[in-house]
């Protein structure tokens, strides 16, 4: 072993539970599935040529267009798709194996600049069925040459002339009840299963952390009075929770249902980090640090943090596995959004119309994603503990 | 000159089952460049009244009740809270028994080492490291410029004692407060983690509160000896006084109890009976119930008696002269 620091330990000591360390690299395959799903799946025409006319690309402009993609969340994967080609030719076809640092600087405020202008750009020319203007302008004689997508549908568009397809070579999985091709809508999922994951629990575990973290420190009367609140929380069962806030929600967004998901788990980091916060409160390099004169804003995030983080870690990666249980039931019991093609919605469009293949596509993705996140979370935990250490 | 005086102070846990005076009315001082020994057995309040000079007992349930504690002519005791934080780590150190607990597992020693740098003296990273360096070899640290960058876990209990002691040490204080430094240590890196105290103390004057529970430590190193029991100072006296005419009964048992008092083939003599709860102490003195001494006064609070120079003993029947070489004989 080369380097001596903890998180290296633990990763050498991850890259050794061979089933973890795969379900990891599926998960990153997953991700990347998400963030490349216009590459694969799109009805805007990669290469788009009318008879002599200049070459043009119309999927590359609809990704930054609010009228075709209507979610923050897919403009923010679009932005991460365009800078993410060129930065993995940089980085890894170019055998650039460390990024520098003012490299991802200089990505990030990019992203920044990209994502602030596509969010507030609204192109009036986007409601454009590409196939059937393609269909329209060979009637009338012209020559058409375009190049789409593997997949060439949206998520969103309806062919109200091929509903209920069943499985083909143009739609793997057929189409659902609005003649959706549900390959597309299943790839797309991804993107917001991803989301409601990462975000949510992001949200909750700064909330849970912190205030757990306040309990743990400070003892006392703060202490009983978030644990009085965990308490509360924990006392009504999270699933009428989860249904009555969706239920006080009227225009329900996906990040609705990421605040409510995150409203309800908070718990369990708090919990485990106001645990942690009291064992390490009385450690003595915490009393060393005290007694060398730092403020408690330090000790309490620089000397204790990090070391309370390693549990918190691995309850995360079961949290992203929970959050995206929750936005299925949620979305499968008709409380989501319904704008999304969340694989929660896609199930409950099989359920309402009985076909197998909205059922099963949707349950087989969500079993295996929760699998996935459930072994690396495992992994990660036995990686921790230093008694399963060799 | 006094560096540190203590008068009167009185620290009190407040839990379910009762208050526990710990430290109940107690007095000293230090001097500067002088090692002051405090022993006494487990539970007889050595560390509560160092963490009660930097206030660092657990609150609640610990507090100060009552009590002055004068560093510099300033009272630590009533001192706001800010100001108090710029004399510790750098005006009063103090290294703590456990090396193996009291670095943070997460960062490198010489990360450690360099916040607390910027924080008191504002050091930037290149000048503090250097003086990390500086330190380092200054207590005994083999390869000072490598170890900078090791973790704790990289280190040796003694080594990681010495890192501690740097610590303490690298913002040059006047005070270091020793809580068993070397409990948890070997016999060698024990003396020579003590003649480098002995060492600070002569070369730069430095001020040391030693706790320990080894009167063998405290013959070495102690300029002078605080005995402490249940919660109080139960005699004071230079170091060759204490050893050579100890007054209070309880010093006159711990010295017994010493391997190499008792003559070769006798039996160890011990105190009988344990360190009383601070639940419920006895009135009056509070050694009376395992004094051979006792008698229906020490049921009023003992006076104080000054049987030498610098050398005062709270009891209402002290061994004087050389009395105490007949118990022991």
């Amino acid at each position: 072993m080369s380097s001596a620091r903890y998180s290296d330990l633990v990763w050498h000591q991850f890259k050794k539970y061979t089933l973890a360390y795969r379900s990891l690299q599926m998960l990153v395959a997953l991700l990347l599935l998400a963030v490349f799903a216009p590459l694969l799946a799109s009805d805007k025409p990669l290469l788009w040529r009318v008879s002599n006319g200049p070459w043009e690309s119309p999927w590359f402009w609809s990704l930054f267009d609010r009228n075709v993609y209507e979610g923050t969340l897919d403009i923010v994967f679009n932005v991460m798709l365009v800078l993410g080609v060129p930065s993995f030719f940089l980085f890894f076809v170019g055998a650039v194996r460390e990024p520098p640092v003012r490299t991802l600087r200089v990505l990030l405020v990019l992203f920044g600049i990209l994502l602030l202008f596509t969010l507030f750009h609204h192109p009036s020319h986007a409601k454009i069925s590409y196939p059937d203007l393609e269909k329209i302008m060979i009637a009338e004689g012209q020559e058409v040459t375009s190049v789409y997508p593997l997949l060439p549908f949206g998520f969103q568009s309806v062919d109200l002339s091929n509903v209920r397809s069943p499985i083909s070579w143009a739609h793997p999985l057929g189409t659902d009840n609005a003649g959706r091709d549900v390959c597309t809508r299943m790839i797309y999922g991804t993107r917001i299963s991803m989301t409601v994951g990462l975000f949510s629990v992001a949200l909750y575990m700064v909330i849970g952390t912190i205030l757990g973290a306040l309990a743990g420190y400070y003892g006392g009367r703060v202490d009983a009075l978030i644990l009085r609140l965990i308490e509360v929380m924990l006392s009504i069962p999270s699933l009428f929770l989860i249904l009555a806030m969706a239920a006080f929600v009227e225009k329900r967004s996906i990040f609705h249902v990421m605040l409510i998901i995150a409203a309800v788990l908070w718990t369990t980091p708090a919990r485990l980090v106001r645990g942690e916060f009291m064992r390490l409160r009385s450690m003595e390099f915490v009393v060393a640090a005290v007694a060398s004169g730092f403020g408690k804003r330090h000790i309490m995030f620089r000397e204790m943090l990090p070391n309370a983080l390693g549990p918190v870690l691995v309850t995360a990666t079961f949290g992203v596995a929970s959050s995206i249980l929750i936005e299925s039931t949620v979305s499968f019991l008709g409380l989501g959004d319904i704008t999304v093609p969340s694989w929660g919605q896609i199930l409950n469009t099989g359920r309402s119309t009985g076909m197998w293949t909205l059922i099963l596509a949707p349950g087989i993705a969500i079993f295996i994603t929760v699998s996935l996140l459930n072994l690396v979370g495992e992994g990660l935990r036995d990686a921790m503990d230093p008694k399963l250490r060799q | 000159m006094k560096l540190l005086e203590i008068h009167d102070l009185k620290t009190h846990f407040f839990t379910d089952a009762g208050i526990l005076p710990s430290v109940d009315g107690i007095s000293f001082e230090i001097n500067q460049g002088e090692i002051l020994g405090v022993v006494g057995e487990s539970g007889c309040g050595k560390s509560v009244t160092a963490m009660s000079i930097l206030r660092i007992i657990p609150e609640p349930p610990g507090r100060i009740v009552a009590g002055r504690i004068l560093f510099d002519g300033h009272d630590l005791v009533s001192m706001p809270i800010e100001a108090l934080r710029k004399i510790r780590g750098r005006d009063i150190a103090m290294i703590f028994q456990e090396p193996m607990t009291s670095l943070n597992p997460v960062y490198t020693v010489g990360e450690q080492l360099r916040e607390v740098l910027s924080l008191h003296l504002g050091l930037d990273d290149d000048a503090a490291r250097a003086r990390i360096v500086e330190m380092f070899s200054l207590v005994g640290i083999s390869e000072p410029a490598m170890r900078v960058d090791a973790y704790p876990h990289q280190m040796s209990g003694g080594m990681k004692q010495r890192v501690m002691i740097a610590m303490a040490l690298c913002c040059s204080p006047r005070l270091l407060i020793a809580d068993e430094p070397t409990t948890a240590l070997d016999v060698t890196v024990q003396a020579q983690i003590l003649n480098l105290l002995v060492k600070l103390r002569d070369e730069r004057g430095l001020g040391v509160m030693l706790i320990t529970h080894d009167l063998g430590v405290v013959a070495e190193t102690c300029d002078r000896v605080v005995v402490m029991y249940a919660g109080r100072v139960v005699e004071t006296a230079c170091v060759q006084d204490l050893f050579a005419h100890p007054s209070h009964p309880y010093t006159v048992g711990l010295l017994q109890s010493l391997p190499d008092a008792a003559k070769p083939g006798s039996r160890l003599q011990t105190i009988p009976g344990n360190v009383p709860s601070p639940l419920n102490f006895p009135t009056g003195c509070r050694f009376r119930d395992r004094c051979s001494r006792a008698s229906s006064a020490c049921s009023l609070e003992p006076p104080l008696h000054v049987v030498g120079d610098g050398h005062e003993v709270r009891c209402h029947h002290p061994y004087q002269g050389g009395e105490h070489e007949h118990a022991i004989a």
